[in-house]
């Protein structure tokens, strides 16, 4: 009777601590999941707008939070490559001679479809930049998940509101808001499959974005290839190896 | 002995009042033939310009551009468009034509924190060299070869860009394919262009590099065409293009007035010259009615005279109208050989009154130098106006004269 009240009582202290996790731990782990030390990823992105359907294949690489590199692997856009390296982001074009830096409002840009440039590059290190808080909970595609909001504590994000929604169940983003200062709605994030991968790492592998200033358009990034700690080269995120 | 005898003994009897009442006329009629012709070089370099480098007198798009011009959709170009011109060559009214692409860009300068705005436009310098005019407008450099990455870039740009003759720059635009590009230019040629906002902006490429730079291989966004107005309106050209042009894709073949609202502007500056021209004929009018008012009420004394010779008051209408008419013609012919003169001059050497005080402004097509144009219609309007308002003019106060009685005359 004793154990059986003792299991009763371990059980219900361990439910109260899950129902206690707090705002910060969420992001927190959201963040710790979302950033490798190394990966190596191959994908599609597919615009859907008025003028009919745009598709591009990539191939990325990420080291931390901060480093990252996409070239373009399609024919229109061949070599084409986009460098984010100590908070500073980089266009590559083959038939330029420049390197052409990214700065304020032009990363605004769309880089492909819905998605502009500081969507694909916004390091992690999300607390350093937001206040959160728990909004509570809400039903997203049959899944209990955290609504979290996310209001920035300084200029210097793409989105001054976020709100998240994140499944208790797995901790894993399933869906996003972004807003202006204005609290109008900017973009909408849809997550529609996530993948389990070596060593239990889980990833967003296809993830739709939606900019609600382009009416009727669409975004999907889809991830079809993960090498999880790949070898990479020590300049691989430098600008001389744009060229 | 004749009244037009004594009109012409009297006009040369008192040489300096009638040079004077002459030369009233005369600047009156030189101003408003300068007028006029700088009025219609304004129009005539707006409709130029605007033929030129934006519009065409005929334009051919892609319907769906100017649905989504907005949007800058590149991709809604042209394809095959070799056949459509020879189509639109074959029509007797085209005397050129310019195929295009059209790239609006952005230009990183310094370390890159600032960007300047480009217009880029693609063109077959073969044909554009028929199309505009580069004897006027290239005055440093010479034009790109075909299939190089060599640009003309306008003198405000060059400026900008701190880019002569050999130096390079590097344009961002979006392509056809609906990414982005880079491409970077070599400058072989600078562009003194007649409207300051197009200079500060304007780079001009090899069409073929263009289509390979925005991803548009045998495509051009447009066609520009320039009619002759001799042979048929740009409207009644567009019309009959439109019914002919057979493409892959819905084209609008529009004229410039359909293009924008430039055309309408230009109506507007038509009715808003004429109404100018009015209000100068008339200010010139009041001057040829008060100077011939003048002379006949100064010369009382002698009509009192003529009077109690004997002659008609009839007969001293007519002396008098006769005397106008004389000096009205004389006056109106010297006045529109001065103004034929000077217009005639600046014509040739350009009216330079703009082009600090337009930097940076919208001119809406108009260059910054303006060259007058003689219309033989309203030359000749001018002188059967002048020489009516002065013969009109006479007749109330030498009607009024002819009534007073010589004794009343001599009063005076």
């Amino acid at each position: 009777m004793f154990m059986r009240n003792l299991i009763l009582f371990a059980l219900l202290m361990l439910a109260a601590m899950a129902g206690a996790q707090s705002a910060e731990d969420i992001v927190r782990e959201l963040d710790r999941m979302q950033t490798f030390d190394r990966l190596y990823t191959e994908g599609t992105m597919i615009s859907t707008d008025r003028f009919g359907e745009k598709r591009s294949t990539y191939r990325a690489w990420s080291r931390g939070a901060r480093d990252f590199l996409i070239e373009f692997t399609n024919v229109e856009e061949r070599g084409q490559k986009v460098l984010r390296v100590d908070d500073e982001l980089y266009l590559f074009y083959p038939d330029a001679e420049d390197i052409i830096p990214m700065h304020g409002s032009a990363l605004k840009q769309s880089l492909f479809g819905d998605v502009s440039y500081e969507d694909i590059t916004e390091g992690r290190n999300t607390l350093d930049k937001y206040d959160v808080g728990l909004m509570g909970s809400e039903d997203v595609k049959g899944l209990d998940c955290w609504k979290i909001e996310m209001t920035a504590t300084s200029r210097d994000v793409p989105y001054p509101r976020q709100v998240l929604y994140v499944s208790k169940q797995d901790n894993i983003l399933r869906a996003a808001e972004y807003y202006a200062r204005s609290g109008r709605l900017l973009k909408l994030v849809d997550v529609k499959k996530v993948e389990m991968f070596a060593g239990g790492r889980i990833m967003l592998t296809e993830v739709e974005m939606q900019d609600e200033l382009r009416r009727g358009s669409s975004t999907v990034m889809r991830i079809d290839k993960v090498n999880v700690e790949p070898v990479l080269r020590d300049d691989l995120f430098s600008l001389r190896s744009l060229y | 002995m004749k009244l037009y005898k004594i009109a012409l003994r009297n006009i040369s009897r008192n040489k300096r009042r009638s040079g004077l009442s002459a030369a009233a006329i005369a600047i009156a009629a030189a101003a408003i033939v300068f007028l006029f012709a700088f009025f219609a070089g304004m129009l005539n370099d707006m409709r130029t310009n605007m033929w030129t480098y934006l519009t065409g007198a005929v334009r051919v798009r892609h319907s769906d551009f100017d649905k989504y011009e907005r949007l800058n959709p590149v991709h809604l170009a042209i394809p095959g468009y070799d056949a459509l011109l020879k189509d639109i060559m074959a029509d007797p009214a085209v005397r050129a034509v310019s195929p295009r692409i059209n790239f609006p860009g952005r230009v990183p300068v310094g370390e890159g924190t600032e960007k300047i705005n480009v217009m880029g436009v693609g063109v077959d310098f073969a044909l554009e060299a028929k199309y505009q005019d580069y004897e006027a407008t290239l005055t440093e450099g010479s034009l790109p070869r075909m299939g190089t990455r060599e640009a003309l870039i306008g003198r405000a740009l060059a400026a900008k860009l701190d880019a002569g003759i050999g130096g390079k720059f590097t344009v961002l635009s979006q392509s056809g394919s609906r990414g982005s590009n880079a491409y970077t230019f070599t400058v072989v040629g600078i562009l003194d262009l007649p409207i300051a906002g197009l200079e500060t902006l304007m780079v001009q490429v090899p069409l073929d590099t263009a289509q390979r730079f925005l991803w548009l291989p045998g495509q051009v966004g447009e066609i520009l065409l320039k009619v002759d107005p001799q042979v048929d309106s740009p409207e009644d050209a567009a019309l009959r293009l439109g019914k002919g042009l057979k493409s892959e894709v819905p084209l609008n073949v529009w004229d410039y007035k359909q293009v924008n609202g430039m055309a309408a502007m230009m109506d507007l500056a038509a009715s808003i010259y004429d109404i100018t021209a009015i209000i100068f004929f008339l200010l010139a009018s009041t001057v040829i009615i008060n100077t011939t008012i003048m002379v006949i009420f100064e010369r009382m004394n002698e009509i009192g005279t003529l009077a109690a010779m004997g002659m008609k008051g009839s007969q001293l209408v007519r002396l008098f109208f006769l005397e106008a008419l004389f000096i009205g013609i004389i006056g109106s012919l010297t006045g529109i050989a001065i103004g034929m003169a000077v217009a005639g001059y600046f014509g040739g050497a350009g009216l330079n009154l703009f082009s600090d005080a337009m930097e940076g402004m919208d001119t809406m097509g108009m260059g910054s130098v303006i060259y007058p144009v003689l219309n033989f219609k309203s030359t000749v309007m001018v002188f059967v106006y002048s020489v009516l308002v002065t013969g009109l003019a006479t007749w109330w106060p030498a009607r009024r004269a002819a009534k007073v009685t010589p004794v009343e005359a001599l009063r005076y």
